[in-house]
């Protein structure tokens, strides 16, 4: 029996994938149905596995008794909210920097990369305990704090985001390393026409990084998003990754971390679309125009 | 001279002023750019630089605030006692030999996958990579106890094989973001090649393996590495599946470490943190190693995976 070519590379095509299919159905669709439905079982043994059914109590536990899991809920959803835009913009800044550079640019590029090997464990959690990012924070808020004071401005309403990004300067930094190099890669496949063309007609680069670069990187906004949101909600560093982690694996209260994860994750999930749609309608218009 | 001449020579003079003022700027950019990128690339090594010099310096040192970068009498004592609490001769090959055949396998099989759907289309293609995209999202956490469950079923706890099997599938530590790298990387072949080998009867899967892999060295480099670190530093696995402190990696062994030692409080104030500092150093240098060597062909690779495209 032959088939025609089409049909032969899709029979192909389904075999190259085929690892991922098996992979999906053990490793992700089970576990991820197998998760909710945990989440209104109660784990009666564990070595034979053996649950029972509990209905909704865990959920009415998380809004109604438990103290500690909401609110870390709340941080951790703040900070994805605020962190994520820092991120994004400042690892633009750093990679429309760097573009500039002729000379030493991979150095550079490779002291940037550094956080991504430093701190995607928990490495990163001892050191800042030992006080290298306090340390490194502290005279930067010094600084603004002199300057504050002696220009005599008491309002808080200028200083208290400076401080909240300055706050939240060592963190940020040290979840940039991916994104850095993804604006990265997005500034060197932008044309060098186009910036000649602006130029030549009298545009200052100020514009062009307006006109041209922004609408230019603005699929790679959308990457390098996706994959900060990933990087920090999976963070073992996160209250509520920590929290469900700690009552997990500490009094093995399974059925419970279910719960408290479907909650993370549907929170998660409606953010991420939530942003994405935004984003979407911003890069389709972009791309239009050009 | 005539009117004319001097005219001339005004507007030879203020052409020339212009030439330096441009050129003054062009400086001044380049000065500025440079002084905000090393300061910035000072932040970003300060963690490390700070690691280095924190576990060479003595306990007395330690809260000496005068002794700033430089120890003045630096000894390995951090680094002795460190080697002996992390376990490292047992440890260290532990964490490489997992982390290595977890990105081996993250990286033939991501290709696969990877080639497969950027180039070979089958039906519902469309809709298995928004599948893909899907795992990406979803935190591992909430998938973790199902699989912990399942490899208890199928006894694979305290073993490696719940650290390694997944990355034969393409789940791997964020093995989603790797297919898509490659598949990134594969779009953004010409098909030309695959036509003239299709032509001359070759199936897919000599094309991938003759032609499309050694192409592919660039998102391979990548995806390995990429991999390693993130296995290797990756925590929820190892907590998952290994119970035994035999089978400890590395990075487990430095978390043993410090929740041991802070845990009775007059011992972490005691040994100080020279000893952290030095198990921070050792666990990661392995990586900074692999980084230092291949960083050259890394970064250059980054810019040719079409990732972005």
């Amino acid at each position: 029996m032959t088939f025609n070519l089409r049909t032969q590379r899709a029979i192909w095509g389904l075999i190259f994938i085929s690892p991922w299919i098996v992979g999906t159905a053990l490793l992700f669709a089970w576990p991820i149905m197998r998760t909710i439905l945990l989440s209104f079982q109660d784990v009666t043994d564990l070595m034979n596995l053996q649950t029972e059914w509990v209905g909704l109590k865990h959920y009415l536990e998380i809004v109604q008794s438990d103290v500690d899991f909401l609110p870390a809920l709340v941080q951790t959803l703040r900070d994805l909210v605020l962190n994520v835009p820092l991120i994004l913009v400042f690892s633009m800044m750093m990679a429309v920097l760097l573009q500039g550079v002729t000379r030493g640019q991979l150095l550079l590029r490779a002291v940037f990369f550094l956080p991504v090997i430093v701190a995607s464990g928990g490495v990163i959690k001892e050191v800042i305990r030992a006080g290298a990012a306090t340390d490194m924070v502290s005279t930067t808020i010094q600084t603004f704090q002199r300057a504050t004071v002696a220009s005599d401005i008491q309002s808080t309403l200028v200083v208290a985001p400076v401080q909240i990004i300055v706050d939240r300067l060592s963190l940020i930094i040290w979840h940039t390393g991916v994104q850095i190099l993804l604006f990265t890669a997005g500034l060197n496949s932008i044309p060098d026409h186009l910036y000649e063309a602006a130029r030549v007609d009298g545009a200052s680069p100020w514009e062009s990084f307006w006109k041209i670069t922004l609408p230019m990187i603005s699929p790679v906004i959308v990457i390098a998003m996706i994959y900060t949101y990933v990087d920090l909600f999976s963070d073992p560093l996160n209250p509520v990754v920590e929290y469900i982690m700690r009552l997990t694996f500490g009094p093995l209260r399974l059925g419970f971390g279910a719960a408290m994860s479907v909650v993370y994750f549907a929170l998660v999930f409606l953010l991420v679309v939530l942003t994405l749609r935004m984003m979407s309608k911003a890069v389709f218009h972009l791309g239009e125009r050009g | 001279m005539t009117a004319q001449a001097k005219h001339k020579q005004r507007g030879l003079v203020y052409r020339d002023l212009q030439g330096l003022r441009l050129k003054v700027g062009r400086h001044l950019v380049t000065i500025l750019r440079w002084l905000v990128l090393l300061e910035l690339a000072y932040v970003f090594l300060f963690p490390v630089l700070f690691m280095l010099s924190t576990s060479f310096k003595p306990l007395i040192e330690l809260s000496n605030p005068t002794v700033r970068w430089i120890p003045r009498n630096p000894t390995a004592d951090g680094y002795v006692l460190a080697l002996e609490h992390l376990n490292y001769f047992r440890s260290l090959p532990v964490s490489i030999v997992t982390s290595a055949i977890a990105a081996i396998g993250q990286t033939l099989v991501g290709a696969l996958v990877g080639y497969g759907f950027a180039r070979l289309p089958f039906p519902g293609r469309r809709l298995l990579f928004g599948l893909l995209l899907f795992t990406i999202i979803v935190p591992p956490q909430m998938v973790m106890i199902p699989q912990f469950m399942l490899y208890s079923r199928l006894n694979w706890m305290n073993t490696y094989l719940p650290l390694l099997v997944p990355t034969y599938l393409g789940f791997g530590v964020r093995g989603g973001i790797l297919l898509v790298v490659y598949r990134q990387f594969f779009k953004g072949l010409p098909f030309e090649l695959e036509d003239s080998a299709a032509v001359d009867g070759a199936g897919p899967l000599r094309i991938f393996w003759q032609i499309m892999l050694p192409l592919a060295k660039p998102a391979i480099l990548v995806v390995f590495l990429f991999s390693f670190v993130w296995t290797w530093n990756d925590s929820l696995g190892p907590i998952m599946a290994l119970r035994n402190q035999d089978l400890y990696t590395l990075p487990q062994w430095m978390f043993n470490m410090t929740r041991l030692l802070t845990s009775s409080s007059f011992t972490y104030f005691y040994l100080g943190e020279n000893l952290f500092m030095a198990a921070v150093t050792l666990t990661i240098a392995p990586l900074l190693l692999l980084f230092l060597v291949t960083q050259r062909y890394f970064t250059r690779s980054i810019d040719r995976t079409g990732l972005v495209e």
